[in-house]
């Protein structure tokens, strides 16, 4: 086992509404480990990047842990949390949105930089910038481009450079391909495989592409409604998925086939339940084909059924294997 | 020397220059902006066009000339070159617009700013009082802050920024609220950027467009202002050569010599016209995202 990088302990995310509080994020435990991928599924507004930017602390905790290092980046007490901030970065969804319109490519990627070593000499900067851009796969002519003078990947591409100005260990990255072309997509994806394999860059894959999340991902967490309800590695969750929801969504995937044009799919039926005020129990229970009695009243907790195979469902839990 | 050609060859094109290169193509708002500038080089080389002197200097003897070749313009009542007069009064009416103008945008940015970015109570608090300012029309502001300070030039030029401020904070505010919630504002503070920065780098460069052509827009409204005050007498005293004080001085001989009171209109309306011109192509040219 590599040596964990950063881990959330029971993490909770509350937002205030006039209904009632909002469980964006409700007890998420996760580890990952130095180097690898996090890939973090759902379907949209179950939590994933409210998971993401409360991780990064962008969004202010309602309670839990975050251990960067063995060190809780969430406590204000923390000594060196500003320094290890720093090895926290993110790279956002929508390249169109992501940049500032008003700078050029080269003001983009020197601004971390800037803003957190303001002394370094301007040409030490340059020096930087060209040689992130380098690293990115973008052309030097770029360097005094505007965005939107830009393609999608390209735009991207700026995107992961600013993420890696500051030479971060652990980058979020919140749905970074699901703007772009599919051709495209692919470039982005192997650029941050590529940069992994060389920087040992620790990833935390946040997007609701199966497909995606299995050719980046060495561990996948299936989330629902705030909630992590399936964690394995990614060969053992597609070959062995054991929660319902999972395995509803690996359905889901299209496969180019002729043969499988006629195949039943389950299909989920009903509607996402309120994500207000939840009953405590499984939160999948009321579009569970196999829910019973069981999955109401209390909180089912993930338990691990086999090495490294976290599930929480009353299916699985003990000896139980029937399925 | 291989190093100085590359870094000639990605030479940046500055935002301004591509700016220019857009709203260069917009006919009607070159014309304004051309129309601008003579105004503002009349009213600037006013004092080597004509002598203040010959500006309020009255002599009896010379009333009512008509336009022509010794005085373009014709004299007035008290045989004084309109010329001259109409020259000098740019020099009031468009410094103070323009003045208004400079100190309402800086002190309303500040204020929308603060209030935009931070929202919740601050913002609360500012725009109430906004609201109660904004409750008395711009011009009745006006009216009431001369009346309280008395006429003079300062103290127009005080009446004329209070009354701007309102309009000002609201807009910049409603701009950076919008702003504010940009992913790369998020970005931004995602890698460590302290407030101010992210106002300064982020947010104004961003809320600046809008902002510059509200900002030509009221300038027209300004100097209509001024002009009006003066008319009414709450603005610039004669024999001080304003135009609204030009206008109100000649208004009752305008029956038999019209071109008394059309001269200095037509400079109020040519000046009102070309920065509406010019606030209309800068709005057009100041979107980055249009194509070049």
């Amino acid at each position: 086992m590599r040596e964990i990088l950063i881990e959330a302990k029971s993490l909770k995310k509350y937002f205030q509404t006039a209904r009632g509080n909002l469980h964006a994020v409700d007890d998420v435990d996760l580890t990952i480990a130095k180097g690898s991928t996090l890939g973090v599924v759902g379907e949209s507004g179950c939590g994933k990047s409210t998971l993401g930017r409360t991780i990064l602390n962008l969004i202010p905790a309602t309670s839990g842990e975050v251990l960067f290092h063995g060190k809780n980046i969430l406590d204000p007490k923390e000594p060196e949390r500003q320094q290890m901030r720093k090895k926290m970065q993110m790279i956002f969804q929508d390249p169109y949105a992501s940049l500032n319109p008003r700078m050029s490519v080269s003001e983009i990627i020197a601004d971390p930089i800037l803003v957190n070593e303001p002394k370094i000499p301007r040409s030490e900067v340059n020096e930087r910038v060209e040689k992130l851009m380098a690293t990115v796969g973008l052309a030097k002519r770029m360097i005094n481009a505007y965005p939107h003078e830009l393609d999608g990947g390209r735009r991207q591409r700026i995107g992961v450079a600013r993420a890696l100005a500051l030479n971060p260990e652990f980058i979020v990255c919140d749905e970074p391909v699901s703007a772009l072309d599919v051709s495209i997509q692919a470039q982005i994806l192997n650029l941050l495989m590529d940069l992994q394999e060389e920087h040992g860059y620790t990833y935390m894959f946040i997007t609701h592409d199966l497909s995606v999340v299995k050719h980046i991902s060495n561990e996948i967490a299936v989330m629902y409604l705030g909630q992590c309800v399936e964690r394995a590695p990614s060969d053992e969750l597609f070959e062995h998925p054991l929660h319902p929801y999972t395995k509803a969504l690996l359905d889901a995937i299209p496969v180019a086939s002729l043969k499988n044009r006629n195949k039943d799919r389950t299909i989920i039926e009903g509607e996402v339940t309120s994500p207000i005020d939840p009953k405590p129990g499984c939160r999948f229970a009321a579009r569970c084909p196999y829910a019973s009695g069981r999955c109401a009243g209390e909180a089912i907790p993930l338990k691990e059924v086999a090495p490294g195979h976290h599930v929480a469902c009353v299916l699985h839990e003990g000896t139980e294997k029937e399925l | 020397m291989k190093e100085k050609a590359s870094k000639n060859k990605y030479k940046k094109r500055s935002q301004i220059y591509s700016v220019w290169l857009r709203f260069r193509r917009n006919k009607m708002a070159v014309a304004g902006l051309i129309l601008l500038c003579i105004l503002l080089i009349l009213a600037v080389c006013a004092p080597f066009i004509a002598d203040y002197e010959q500006v309020i200097k009255q002599d009896l003897t010379q009333r009512f000339i008509k336009p022509g070749a010794e005085h373009w313009f014709g004299t007035d009542a008290y045989g004084r070159d309109m010329f001259a007069r109409v020259v000098w009064g740019a020099r009031y009416s468009l410094s103070i617009g323009i003045g208004a103008i400079l100190i309402s945008l800086t002190i309303g940015s500040v204020i929308g700013s603060i209030a935009g970015f931070y929202g919740g109570k601050i913002d609360s608090v500012i725009m109430r009082i906004i609201d109660v300012i904004m409750a008395i029309p711009g011009t009745l502001m006006a009216i009431t802050i001369v009346a309280a300070l008395g006429a003079g030039t300062t103290k127009l030029l005080i009446a004329m920024s209070i009354s701007q401020i309102p309009t000002f904070s609201r807009v910049v505010r409603s701009i950076i609220m919008g702003i504010r919630e940009e992913e790369y504002v998020e970005a931004a503070r995602s890698y460590g950027s302290r407030d101010r920065r992210l106002i300064m780098k982020q947010i104004w460069p961003n809320s600046l467009g809008p902002l510059i052509v509200q900002a030509s827009l009221s300038m027209a409204q300004a100097v209509l202002t001024i002009s009006s005050l003066s008319f009414i007498g709450l603005g610039i005293p004669a024999p001080t050569p304003e135009w609204g004080t030009i206008l109100s001085e000649n208004k009752t001989n305008m029956r038999l010599y019209p071109y008394l009171c059309t001269i200095p209109g037509i400079a109020i309306l040519l000046s009102v016209i070309a920065m509406n011109l010019i606030g209309d192509g800068l709005r057009d040219a100041l979107d980055p995202k249009l194509k070049n």
